[in-house]
């Protein structure tokens, strides 16, 4: 029974396990989506440099195209003098000038780019110069003068040098290209892994929750249909013990009657036969037979009070305690005790059950009082919170309260039957019927100085 | 045994002791009518409807009808069922005489249109009162239907 009761309040609520469980995989899907968020970015980023040193290279070759036909122009106007050629020329220099202008800015993330602009600025604006002299020459003195002005500036030495700029710029955005190229790759790669984690990361949580729920699921199931099984084997030992009982009434009893009434038969018929002791045996006999029939009575007694349905109603206890008080009072044989009845609170209960528990109080508080001198019997009750407390009070024999927990047993006495008779089961079926209300049963006492018995009930519902 | 033709009172009770006991208790109670005990419902019904080893018996109906409700074979709802079944033995009056105390019992035997329904006490001197209380007042104070 407490394993069952430990299988089905397990010391980890299933509830909390999966509110843990879903906790740390969504914890841990955070994580993984974090990573490859950042995988995202560092690809996007690595791409960008890509992009960016195309963007370069691809200026950089303008430039040299542009510084191409810039000088191309000049030398045509300088052997031709068609005006023509001069505009060329001002627009691949104007050009030029904004593409390296462009080109500063876009390398303005490397030093190294940046001095190199600078120097393949100079370099241009010298050319430049020396072109504009060329032409300059050529419009005033003609062809011969800038033949001869080209020749002496060297043009070549001032050609070489940013040609070699552009080719070592170029050079360096090559490499700086495949390296990142490579970086590129490798976030690649990076964001493929971090995707896959992520995905085996979500099925294996998702796979390994729907593992431990379906585990969970059948375990219950089967704790249900073990609950089912033992209800079932609840039902049907409460039916064989009403069986029983309803043998004992019949089965019991019948030989019992014929132990006590031929007995009686032989006392009435052969009395004159038998002598002293004969005649007492025979009353021996009588007595225990007697006495059997009142304990299977009694023990029936109590297992109807757990068998009988409850009808709880709004009672008058005063009415329940007088009318057992007048029925334990009529079999009374010695001098009546003492009477004080309190006001008593209205509660909730089964009236006709309730009798029971007013009879076997007050019986006792008769009984263990009736060798005292002036007995006395107190009746009370008070409301204390949602209950209603009730007690009876005796001035008699008591009892020890070191053997408290035995007085609610069935067959349990505290004082031998020759002193005070009894079968044992009153005060267990007065503790039945209150815990079948949902109350509770206790008793105080000293010996020879009485006892106090309280019981509980809900409290009637005020109108 | 009295002569089955002058039976006044019917007594269905599977234990001989019990029986002895009843039939006592009468006799002490100077109730003389004849009585004849049948050890079981089948022989009560029988005798009631003359069958079997009654089949010669005229059908004259006893006075009282004293009722055990746990027999072999036929119990006594079953006898009692019968006879509240029966047209000639609707009025008959039946007193059950057990030891069951069980209040389904009791409301099942009322349902039938049981006349009185006694719980046989264990202590003897009880007994014998009782059963002289139902004598008197079934056989003498009572005015049955004729």
């Amino acid at each position: 029974m407490t394993a069952l009761a430990d299988k089905l309040m397990p010391r980890w609520r299933i509830e909390d396990a999966i509110t843990a469980a879903f906790l740390g995989a969504l914890i841990i899907m955070c994580m993984v989506t974090a990573l490859a968020w950042y995988s995202v970015t560092q690809f996007l980023n690595s791409s960008r440099w890509v992009e960016h040193t195309h963007i370069v290279l691809g200026t950089i070759e303008h430039a040299n195209a542009l510084s191409e036909e810039a000088l191309a122009a000049g030398q045509n106007y300088a052997i031709t003098g068609n005006p023509a050629s001069i505009g060329e020329r001002d627009r691949a220099i104007s050009e030029l000038r904004s593409n390296l202008q462009k080109l500063g800015e876009i390398t303005a993330d490397n030093p190294l780019q940046q001095t190199r602009v600078a120097i393949l600025n100079s370099q241009a604006i010298a050319c430049i110069e020396l072109m504009s002299a060329v032409v300059k020459a050529r419009q005033t003195d003609g062809f011969e003068a800038a033949k001869k002005l080209v020749s002496e500036s060297r043009l070549s030495a001032l050609e070489i040098p940013f040609r070699d700029s552009i080719a070592a710029m170029s050079d360096e955005e090559h490499v700086l290209l495949s390296h990142r190229l490579l970086a590129d790759e490798s976030s690649q790669r990076r964001l493929v892994a971090a995707c896959g984690t992520l995905l085996v990361v979500v099925v294996l949580t998702v796979g390994m929750g729907l593992i431990r729920l379906r585990r969970e699921l059948r375990v219950r199931q089967s704790l249900a249909e073990e609950l089912g099984r033992k209800t079932l084997e609840l039902e049907t030992s409460n039916k064989e013990l009403a069986s029983f009982s309803y043998s004992v009434s019949h089965d019991l009893r019948s030989p019992l009657r014929a132990i006590d009434s031929f007995a009686l038969m032989l006392e009435e018929d052969y009395a004159q036969k038998l002598d002293g002791e004969g005649r007492r045996y025979i009353r021996v006999v009588r007595d225990g037979a007697q006495r059997m029939g009142r304990l299977i009575d009694d023990l029936l007694a109590f297992s109807r009070m757990g068998r009988a349905p409850i009808n709880a109603v709004s009672i008058d206890p005063r009415a329940g305690a007088e009318r057992a008080l007048k029925e334990v009072l009529v079999a009374h044989t010695g001098a009546p005790p003492e009477l004080l009845i309190h006001r008593l609170p209205a509660a909730r209960g089964d009236a006709a059950l309730l009798h029971h528990v007013w009879v076997n109080l007050i019986d006792n508080a008769v009984k263990y009082s009736s060798k005292t001198t002036g007995p006395r019997i107190e009746i009370g009750g008070s409301v204390q919170g949602s209950e209603v407390v009730y007690f009876v009070k005796d001035n008699g024999a008591g009892f020890d309260m070191r053997y408290v927990d035995k007085l609610f047993r069935v067959f349990q006495r505290l004082h031998g039957s020759e002193e005070f008779p009894g079968s044992g089961v009153g005060l267990a079926i007065v503790q039945r019927v209150i815990s079948r209300h949902g109350g509770r049963v206790w008793g105080q006492s000293e010996p020879d100085h009485g006892a106090k018995f309280f019981f509980t009930l809900p409290r009637a519902e005020i109108a | 045994m009295s002569d089955v033709e002058t039976v006044e009172i019917l007594l269905a009770e599977d234990s001989p002791t019990d029986a002895e006991v009843t039939q006592r208790a009468l006799k002490k109670a100077n109730i003389a009518n004849p009585l004849l005990w049948v050890k079981d419902g089948e022989e009560a019904l029988e005798f009631l409807h003359s069958r079997g080893r009654f089949a010669s018996r005229a059908c004259a109906r006893p006075r009282l009808v004293l009722l055990d409700l746990k027999m072999p074979k036929v119990d006594g709802i079953e006898v009692l069922r019968d006879i509240r079944g029966t047209p000639a033995l609707q009025t008959l009056p039946v007193v059950i005489l057990t030891s069951s105390s069980e209040e389904s019992d009791v409301v099942r035997s009322y349902a039938l249109g049981v006349n009185s329904y006694i719980v046989k006490p264990v202590e003897s001197s009880k007994i014998f009162e009782e059963i002289a209380c139902l004598g008197y007042y079934w056989l003498i104070m009572n005015r049955p239907p004729s």
